[in-house]
């Protein structure tokens, strides 16, 4: 009895034991990934970070000068041409002095009207009067000595009275020349320097205006180049401060042609060339992927100094840039929904590189 | 014969049971241990390699890795994937004033590569949202029973629960918490350097062995498979923790009380039927054939009291399973087998001591006294 009572306990304590053996069993989870990661499509790559940026550099637009802003004429995402106002700084100060000067112009002009009107209309009868005064003067002075030299002739005056005759035609003659050159000088008008120091005078005055609106004009802040407005930093009522790295009231950059700056280890760089074909892959829900073509390697290598850290510098690690146009319908961003900024995964073809030293490109004129 | 004498029967029994017993449990609790130590291997399932410093002795202890190596291990041929995995610790102070200390498990913000295996309630892509974090639901009452939506202060930082998880836990027991990279290294003061492990996926898996030698001959960093960090794991807990050496000593007690209560009960039961013995010799039974007489009892005695021992195991591993209580235990079929050839050869060797009195015995002492 008791033996077959152990007998069935024991059949039935390694049923239990079989069982707790496959109750034990745990298998690791399959679970996918989120989001499929950047997967290396060469044999032999190299990886690195890129960031994509506008072909052009990026241009911090400053104010001239501090002053108020009256104006902002673009907003972001508006594509600006060269010379297009893009915001507009107070200028009531410059107005003001134009005013004056513009006062000052018509005095100028007013003085070189007076020139012109000379002579006055009314100056010429009296000295008409004068001439036709000595004129007659002069005739009666001629007749007194005829008959003075008739009367010496018969003896009826002395040749004294001759002299005294002649002298009074001498005079009048001379006055009758006196006032004809006086009416002469005042019907030939203003002296021709007089005008000349005039005019001096209101070529200056003009050209202070000019220069006054050259200054107003500076006011005007108009876009170097072509490109894209990529951040607006101010807003009309603001004070701006002048020329100051830190202050860019706005931000434009060409985004007709974007290229990717990656990032490569100076370890791994040996192993990428000019050649070197090259693919990023854009994170997150929906990735691009962007064939990439080598344009330049920038050689001057630089410490890394990205990513998550946090209270931290990493300055272990020296990088290289090297800088790729994105090879699609026509090279633009927006073909890709990719913007300047965005971080990119790249992977550089390395598989037809030998391990081997290489050259980076000399550097060639950056186009701006 | 054995089974003649009911007491002794049972007490030999039940001794084998219990040192079946003994071994069985002691060692599933020391393997439950163990598995339990290798939990953040078995939470991820999808990488191929575990990239760690070259000096790493198991899980739990790292040197963490500078994030240009990620770069760098992308670049290795064959490498498909490599993801930056973080682990620390810091304090959480509680709705309640109290405090607890976490494990925060950091995965890469893309992929969540390293991800938890099992949502138990929420999204995994709300890890996404802000300061969010998924909590791993045994450590939910740790926390003071949060729920969704509920805010902690993880060395006071904010950090939103946004679902519960279900994850094995390490050694320690520590709350779990998953978050996105950033904001681990947030949550916690980070050095220099940032990333626990680098999980890396293999194109081909059958390259598996090469892209390994690759990635080591890089230096300063070495890439284990999943397997192979967890018996490094499970060897520095056994060998340099004093775990194994303790769960040893028990389990050789329960081997030598076995032999020692089978020996004696053995010797006791051949010397109270030496007279059977020698009328089975005047019979004409050689000395071999009754040798095999009582290993042949020694053998069934055995087996019936290891069943028993490994049924009551079996019962408490279950439980503890089940239950899935703080306490864990494992109960694999090598540890049955060595258990069952262990238990047969006590049994036995307690009956040899008894066997030299069965071969030696005259047919003579039929009559006589032994």
């Amino acid at each position: 009895m008791v033996r077959w009572a152990t007998i069935v306990l024991s059949i039935i304590g390694i049923v239990i034991g079989v069982l707790a053996v496959t109750t034990g069993k745990r298998t690791i989870p399959d679970a996918p990934l989120a989001r499929p990661a950047s997967v290396n499509p060469f044999g032999r790559g190299v990886a690195a970070l890129g960031i994509v940026e506008p072909a052009g550099r990026v241009i911090e637009v400053a104010a001239p000068e501090p002053g108020l802003v009256t104006e902002v004429m673009v907003n972001v995402g508006d594509v600006v041409t060269q010379g297009q106002p893009l915001m507009q700084l107070d200028t009531r100060n410059i107005d003001s002095q134009i005013i004056r000067a513009e006062g000052e112009l018509m005095a100028r002009n007013a003085e070189i009207q007076r020139w012109h009107a000379i002579p006055r209309a009314e100056d010429i009868p009296p000295l008409e009067a004068a001439v036709q005064r000595a004129k007659a003067t002069q005739v009666d002075a001629e007749d007194k000595l005829q008959r003075t030299s008739d009367a010496v002739k018969s003896g009826a005056m002395s040749a004294r009275d001759v002299a005294s005759s002649q002298a009074a035609v001498d005079i009048a003659r001379a006055e009758f020349a006196s006032a004809t050159a006086a009416l002469a000088k005042l019907k030939a008008g203003g002296w021709k320097a007089d005008l000349e120091v005039a005019q001096a005078n209101l070529e200056s005055t003009k050209a202070q205006i000019a220069a006054l609106q050259v200054l107003k004009e500076r006011m005007t802040v108009r876009a170097p180049r072509e490109g894209t407005v990529l951040r607006r930093e101010v807003e009309p009522g603001e004070y701006v401060q002048g020329p100051s790295m830190a202050h860019a009231a706005l931000v434009l950059g060409d985004l007709t042609k974007l290229h990717v700056r990656a990032q490569v280890d100076e370890e791994d760089f040996a192993l990428i060339g000019m050649d070197s074909k090259g693919v990023g892959r854009t994170r997150g829900a929906s990735p691009q992927e962007l064939q990439l073509q080598i344009v330049r390697i920038e050689p001057f290598a630089r410490p890394k100094l990205n990513l998550s850290g946090a209270n931290s510098e990493r300055t272990d690690t020296r990088i290289i840039d090297v800088l790729m146009a994105i090879v699609g319908s026509d090279g633009t961003g927006g073909a890709f929904g990719i913007v300047p900024g965005q971080a990119v995964d790249v992977f550089f073809d390395a598989t037809a590189k030998q391990s081997g030293a290489s050259k980076p490109s000399a550097p060639g004129p950056e186009k701006r | 014969m054995l089974f003649g004498d009911r007491t002794k029967y049972i007490t030999l029994v039940m001794s084998l049971a219990f040192a079946t017993m003994l071994m069985n449990q002691q060692g599933a609790i020391f393997l439950g241990l163990l598995t339990q130590a290798t939990g953040p291997l078995q939470n991820v399932g999808q990488a191929d390699l575990w990239v760690v410093d070259p000096g790493t002795d198991w899980v739990a202890e790292y040197r963490p890795l500078s994030d240009q190596k990620v770069g760098r291990i992308r670049s290795v041929a064959g490498v498909a994937w490599a993801e930056p995995f973080f682990s620390n610790y810091a304090i959480t102070e509680l709705k309640n004033g109290s405090f607890k200390r976490v494990q925060i498990l950091g995965l890469s913000r893309t992929t969540l590569a390293g991800r938890p295996p099992e949502m138990v309630e929420g999204r995994l892509e709300d890890l996404w949202t802000p300061d969010a974090i998924i909590v791993e639901i045994k450590s939910r009452d740790k926390l003071g029973g949060v729920n969704i939506g509920d805010t902690l202060k993880i060395n006071d930082k904010r950090a939103v629960v946004v679902g519960f998880c279900k994850a094995r836990q390490g050694f320690e027991s520590n709350a779990i918490i998953y978050t996105t990279f950033d904001n681990a290294t947030r949550f916690t003061p980070v050095g220099r350097k940032a990333i626990s492990y680098i999980l890396v996926k293999v194109k081909e898996p059958s390259e598996l062995k090469e892209v390994q030698a690759r990635i080591n001959a890089l230096g300063d960093v070495s890439a284990l498979t999943t397997d192979e960090f967890r018996q490094r794991t499970m060897s520095y807990i056994t060998i340099a923790t004093g775990i194994g050496f303790n769960f040893g000593i028990t389990i050789a007690l329960g081997f030598v009380v076995g032999l020692l209560l089978s020996a004696s009960v053995f010797y006791q039961f051949t010397l109270e039927n030496l007279r059977q013995f020698a009328t089975l010799k005047a019979l004409g039974a050689s000395g071999w054939t009754l040798s095999g007489m009582v290993l042949a009892q020694a053998f069934v005695v055995g087996l019936i009291g290891y069943g028993i021992g490994v049924g009551l195991a079996g019962a408490f591993t279950i439980f503890t399973v089940r239950s899935e209580s703080e306490l864990s235990a494992k109960l694999p079929w090598e540890l049955l087998l060595i258990s069952l050839v262990a238990m047969v050869l006590t049994v036995m060797l307690g009956s040899v001591l008894s066997l030299r009195r069965v071969i030696g015995v005259s047919p003579g002492a039929v009559f006589g006294a032994a």
